[in-house]
């Protein structure tokens, strides 16, 4: 065993992350139960999709059984709001680990993960209400992210009174979204701002989903799944909802609840490849394999079985198999078993992040992986020791979870029993005190900023990455991309006709993500049933393609964050981007926030990083838009009533403000610059430095 | 093959695309993807969809695609064998 860093633990300096309380609600029912004996029987749970109004031969799926999901609490009707299906969906998965967890009290964060999760609600209301939809083409806010994230508070609340519940926060970065939510829910354990958090990811499998994956190739021409078979041609789409509850292992032993098992370590790397395609190489998975091993100090010979997600994919089953190679070693990655829990139910797109825990908190208690079935077909040229046809025996209690996602998205999250938790175990007196004190943890530089109204003046042939130089940027990006541009350039992050000088990660505030497509899409089905009028319709209407154009143009991510939905969305994309910086999750971080509402365009880019990691280059403070400022931010309501504040000034509007603040530079007065948004503030200051 | 049909394709192109070119910079010849337009998997789904609504010809499969999306004539050419143009 290699010697880990307890800093670089999911729970930094207070431990590793205890997973006690898991909910799931798959296309196998209602709880990891179901899940268990559907892959145990070896039995399908994919269907047709009439229900969600596809009805091609090709067209099959997992849905999740109707009666397996309880009705929302009869109050939830009484405050005169309609409860989305996915909001009673998310809160169920999320009441059903907070029971199993014995989570009665206390300081509980709560963080979703979601592609599209607003969307069914859309396509239903386009059924119930023809016409309707008059006046929605600006962005559909009644079927937001924010909504949803508004509905999910609300549900708790009246469902888990005793329950302090912090806001939670709606991250989307496709398939991936639900490991950005674990990174933030780390960071408020270890700081201290909850003392357990709760992570949801949760998708549904609408039409527009479906038609957009098709649109894009990824799905089976045949409605077949077939993982690592000769015949494998796409993957199948299922929906769901996973809910974990994690807290400190030393939290956890303190209330006296064993855990299920413990996520030491994690890690989320994009490889900016292309707008949905991993490299084919499978470089970045495996970097993220090497780092979340590296981190928890685990050798490839001790890891004791690898679950994979997108399997029956002719693109991801040949990448995943080379990313083991390289992450594992050849050696160790043909003895290692694995398999997959997706021939019983699709790809569950958002909410698969967060099955990987809950699937594998399973696994690592039964001591097996389940078998993989599909084809009859093996592929031959595949070596890895597939648990084909029947389970396999983990070769030690440890688990590698790996999730792929549009963008060139990896993530790895390892998971191990309790027989191997000591070995990450701080003293509980370390793990009380240890953490980043109260907010705010840590004022960061600023190295570079700007702001940008309106179109950008860019030149896709100035981006010498993976961006197609004869292709125009989006014009919904182009203010985010203009904007970053000044910024990096004069942060000397990035140079045009150069590429990235530094590696770093990349948070994406949307304000107004625009549903536009979507709800176009949804307007057509009243005259065209499963009209889409190209796959650009449909990455255009995923607020994470924002960030993997991006990704694209500065070649810049090794992690990437896009947060949606609310007036705060900016604060919160600015916290997690200090939580990632203060837990040394990246050296560099750019903070993106961009605006896209059907009156107003607008972006803010700024350079963040401690003076140690700052740039490779001299620093030169009279560049353009290099200013020496800090940054921090808080939020003013760490405990006490959690109700969402009404819409209000937008934190991507302060942000604008302080930008501009900033990018005036010379002789500052005030040398401070302070503002409120609802439950938060911000702070910049240049006096003294 | 006309010039009216090839024009046609190249300005659908630009549009559908968004490129950063006039039709009239495409060659006829040049090659769509790599060293040509440098258009990616994610254009030629997008391609074969403008063919269809434009010109009301689908391709059927990904052998036929490879085979019709070499070129501006290529394409050209699979308009006029399966139909006029609309």
């Amino acid at each position: 065993m290699s010697k880990s860093s307890k800093e670089n633990l999911l729970g930094g300096a207070r431990g590793p992350l205890a997973l006690t309380g898991v909910g799931l609600f798959s296309p196998a029912g209602r709880g990891l139960p179901a899940l268990q004996k559907a892959l145990d029987l070896r039995r399908s749970c994919l269907s047709t999709l009439e229900r969600v109004g596809l009805s091609g031969s090709a067209d099959r799926g997992g849905l999740v059984p109707e009666e397996s999901i309880p009705p929302p609490p009869a109050t939830a009707y009484a405050r005169g709001g309609l409860t989305s299906r996915m909001a009673s969906l998310a809160v169920a998965a999320a009441l059903d680990a907070v029971g199993a967890a014995e989570l009665k009290s206390g300081r509980v964060a709560i963080h979703l993960g979601t592609a599209l999760g607003a969307i069914e609600g859309l396509e239903k209301f386009v059924r119930a209400t023809p016409g309707g939809l008059v006046g929605l083409e600006g962005g559909g806010a009644h079927f937001s992210h924010a909504q949803l994230a508004r509905e999910v508070l609300e549900l708790l609340e009246i469902s888990a009174r005793g329950v302090s519940w912090g806001r939670p926060r709606v991250f989307s970065v496709t398939c991936v979204s639900t490991l950005c939510a674990l990174e933030q829910a780390a960071a408020d354990l270890a700081f201290d701002r909850a003392e357990a958090a709760i992570v949801v990811g949760l998708d549904a499998l609408s039409r527009f989903m479906a038609s957009g994956f098709r649109a894009l190739g990824a799905l089976s021409p045949t409605g077949r799944l077939l993982p690592f078979d000769e015949e494998h041609d796409g993957i199948l789409l299922g929906e769901g909802a996973a809910a974990y509850v994690v807290e400190t292992l030393a939290g956890a032993r303190g209330r006296g609840v064993s855990p299920l098992a413990v996520l030491p370590s994690q890690r989320l790397l994009s490889d900016a490849n292309h707008l949905t395609s991993p490299d084919p190489a499978g470089r970045g998975m495996a970097a993220a394999v090497r780092g979340a091993l590296e981190d928890a100090g685990l050798a490839a010979s001790e890891v004791g079985g690898v679950t994979l997600t997108a399997v029956g994919s002719s693109v991801y089953d040949p990448m995943l198999e080379r990313a083991l190679g390289d992450g594992l070693g050849p050696e160790e990655a043909l003895r290692v078993p694995v398999s997959s829990w997706e021939a019983a139910t699709g790809h569950l797109l958002a909410a698969t992040g967060a099955v990987g825990p809950v699937h594998g908190a399973g696994v690592l208690g039964r001591g097996q992986l389940p078998a993989l079935w599909g084809g009859g077909r093996p592929d031959p040229g595949c070596a890895l020791s597939l648990a084909r046809g029947a389970p396999l025996s983990l070769r030690s209690p440890s688990l590698l979870a790996l999730t792929v996602g549009f963008g060139g998205q990896n993530g790895a999250a390892l998971l191990a029993g309790l027989d191997l938790a000591n070995r990450w175990a701080v003293p509980d007196d370390v793990a009380a005190s240890a953490g980043g004190g109260p907010d705010p943890a840590h004022p960061v530089p600023i190295h570079g900023v700007a702001v940008l109204e309106g179109a950008g003046d860019l030149q896709a042939s100035q981006f010498p990455g993976r961006w197609n130089p004869r292709r125009s940027i989006p014009a919904d990006i182009e203010p985010a991309a203009t904007a970053t541009a000044r910024a990096l350039e004069a942060a000397g992050w990035w140079r045009p006709h150069t590429g990235a000088l530094v590696p770093g990660g990349l948070v994406v505030a949307v304000e107004g993500a625009t549903l536009a497509p979507a709800v176009r899409f949804a307007r057509d089905l009243e005259d065209r049933p499963g009209a889409l009028r190209g796959p650009s319709d449909f990455l255009f209407s995923l607020p994470s393609t924002a960030a993997a154009v991006l990704g694209l143009l500065f070649g810049l991510p090794t992690s990437q964050a896009t947060v949606v939905g609310g007036p705060e969305v900016a604060l919160d994309a600015l916290r997690h981007a200090l939580d990632l910086l203060a837990l040394r999750r990246v050296e560099r971080v750019v903070l993106v926030t961009l605006s896209v509402t059907p009156d107003r365009r607008a972006a803010t880019a700024w350079c963040l990083a401690p003076l140690d990691s700052a740039s490779p280059e001299k620093h030169d403070p009279s560049a353009p838009g290099r200013r020496r400022a800090e940054i921090a931010c808080g939020f003013s309501r760490a405990r006490g009533s959690s109700t969402m504040p009404p819409p209000g000034d937008s934190s991507v509007a302060l942000l604008e403000r302080a930008a501009r603040w900033i990018a005036r530079g010379g002789s500052q007065s005030p040398e401070s610059l302070e503002g409120e948004v609802a439950d938060g503030w911000i702070q910049l200051r240049t006096k003294g430095l | 093959m006309s010039d009216q049909l090839r024009t046609r394709i190249k300005e659908m192109l630009v549009r559908q695309l968004k490129l950063q070119v006039t039709p009239a910079e495409i060659d006829d010849a040049a090659p769509l993807f790599g060293e040509g337009l440098g258009l990616d998997s994610i254009d030629v789904l997008e391609v074969v969809a403008s063919i269809e609504k434009e010109f009301g010809v689908s391709i059927q499969s990904q052998e036929e695609g490879e085979r019709i999306l070499t070129s501006v004539n290529g394409i050209a050419e699979f308009v006029e064998r399966k139909g006029q143009p609309a």
